[in-house]
């Protein structure tokens, strides 16, 4: 191995930050729905966002695919809105690997805000805090471990994203090519020494957000 | 003048209405149906019951924290709630200072930025110099830098009561909040209440179970059983002179209450 290919490891680390910042607004909104709020089809949802963490990655690479494909109408929609295309490309890449760290997210944000107790927020309401404010200024900082801790597992669970990412954007070298599927890729062309570089990098970064992640969730009281 | 009238069924828990957060109904307590019409003027007003009996309920349901299902609620000529002419006031709205149970102050500010918290409507230097102002008048200057886990249980009283009276409300409800204090202190605070009082002219309502705390704070008593009112008046000819003594779980009978 002469020259090491580093395309597919920034390309991963490129969808894994767009997929957080999507997850992370998308994620908290919705655990604070299901923390905060009353509605027939509660814990649906919630089962509906968690779906990914337990179905096979083809099963989510097969819904992605019909959903968001050219000739779906969500997917069209898309690309005439943002001329964005979602199939075999890296915002498709992006796509898979937000909706398989979606569950992390909601999962530990839910049980964060869950966790702050209503007190503080009624108080801040009868001292004339809108609820936008109320969310802004009590909720988010006293949930803010938690809500930490689900963008560090969702970071590491959009590095590592596989079967989805494969089925919904490929596997081309120098475009689509993620660090997970490059491993693939260099296993089945023998190409076992670029594969264990990539293996030790994923798992190394993976050990150490999980450490961290740890280390933020148990470190006691903060207040 | 504030007038209260509430009709609210309790689904059993022992702080009302609000649901918790995973969902529990419970199921341990009876049902019952808080139904109660009281005026509150000027003053320390006490009101007196068991835990469970609908205090709570009451005064959350005036700050507009929960919704009564049938009722009326005015503070001076303004109603804040009355469904049938569709006005339920947001909690925001209403002008309520409210001190809870466990004080609320926020864990995550100092105890000036959670009087600051109150009053950030206004200007910064406005802003600092009021709650300075506040936290002297209650004594407590020395600890504006510290989070509210560094300070001591009559200090976080005092803070609170400093923030709920920082927007200058047009009433003030207190929920048990000395409950937590050693005797001294809750005499000291209770002193301090009763001079700030004088000089705010406010209604406050004081909810409690403890009798000492009624006979020594109140002007006025309202005491409730299983969320009706069954006496009100003087609170020495009410409840006694008997100090030191909370009613337990067991509410007072309206007979020994005495009207």
């Amino acid at each position: 191995m002469n020259e090491i290919d580093w395309f597919p490891l920034l390309l991963s680390l490129r969808v894994a930050l767009i997929s957080t910042a999507f997850v992370v607004v998308a994620g908290v909104a919705l655990a604070w729905l299901l923390a905060r709020r009353r509605f027939a089809g509660r814990e649906a949802l919630d089962a509906l966002v968690t779906l990914p963490l337990v179905l096979p990655p083809t099963v989510l690479g097969y819904y992605l695919l019909v959903l968001l494909g050219r000739h779906s109408t969500v997917g069209g929609a898309i690309e005439n809105l943002t001329g964005v295309r979602l199939v075999f490309t890296w915002q498709g890449a992006v796509v898979a690997a937000a909706v398989g760290a979606l569950p992390l997210m909601v999962k530990t944000a839910r049980a964060a805000i869950a966790n702050v107790d209503a007190d503080y927020e009624d108080a801040a309401r009868t001292l004339g805090k809108t609820e936008w404010q109320v969310f802004r200024r009590v909720t988010l900082p006293l949930a803010s471990r938690g809500i930490i801790a689900g963008a560090m597992l969702a970071f590491a669970r959009s590095l590592g994203e596989f079967g989805a990412t494969l089925m919904l954007a490929g596997n081309i070298p120098g475009r689509t090519q993620t660090a997970a599927v490059a491993i693939y890729d260099a296993t089945q062309a023998g190409r076992d020494d670029y594969a264990l570089l990539l293996v030790l990098i994923l798992s190394g970064a993976a050990f150490i957000l999980l450490y961290l992640t740890n280390r933020l969730t148990s470190s006691g009281a903060r207040w | 003048m504030l007038s209260v009238k509430i009709r609210k069924r309790l689904g059993g828990q022992a702080n009302g209405a609000r649901l918790s957060s995973n969902g529990t109904m419970g199921g341990a307590r009876d049902e019952f149906v808080l139904d109660v019409e009281f005026n509150v003027a000027a003053g320390v007003t006490i009101l007196f019951g068991a835990s469970g009996s609908g205090k709570s309920t009451t005064l959350k349901s005036i700050a507009g924290l929960v919704r009564p299902d049938a009722g009326r609620i005015a503070i001076a000529e303004r109603v804040l709630f009355d469904p049938a002419s569709g006005i339920d006031a947001p909690v925001r709205e209403r002008n309520v200072g409210y001190v809870f149970q466990n004080l609320a102050l926020l864990p995550h500010l100092t105890a000036l930025a959670n009087i600051e918290f109150a009053i950030d409507n206004l200007p910064r230097r406005e802003r600092r110099q009021r709650a300075l102002e506040l936290m002297k008048s209650f004594a407590v200057e020395h600890v504006a830098a510290r989070r509210p886990r560094d300070i001591s249980g009559g200090e976080a009283q005092r803070i609170a009561l400093a923030r709920a009276l920082a927007r200058n409300p047009q009433m003030l409800l207190l929920d048990e909040p000395l409950s937590a204090l050693d005797e001294r202190t809750k005499l000291a605070i209770i002193d301090d209440l009763k001079s700030l009082n004088r000089a705010l002219t406010l209604p406050v309502i004081y909810v409690t179970h403890s009798r000492q705390e009624a006979v020594t704070l109140g002007e006025r008593v309202i005491i409730y059983e299983r969320g009706r009112v069954v006496a009100e008046g003087a609170p020495r000819e009410l409840i006694g002179e008997v100090f030191g003594e909370s009613v337990g779980k067991h509410p007072p009978r309206s007979g020994q209450a005495g009207v």
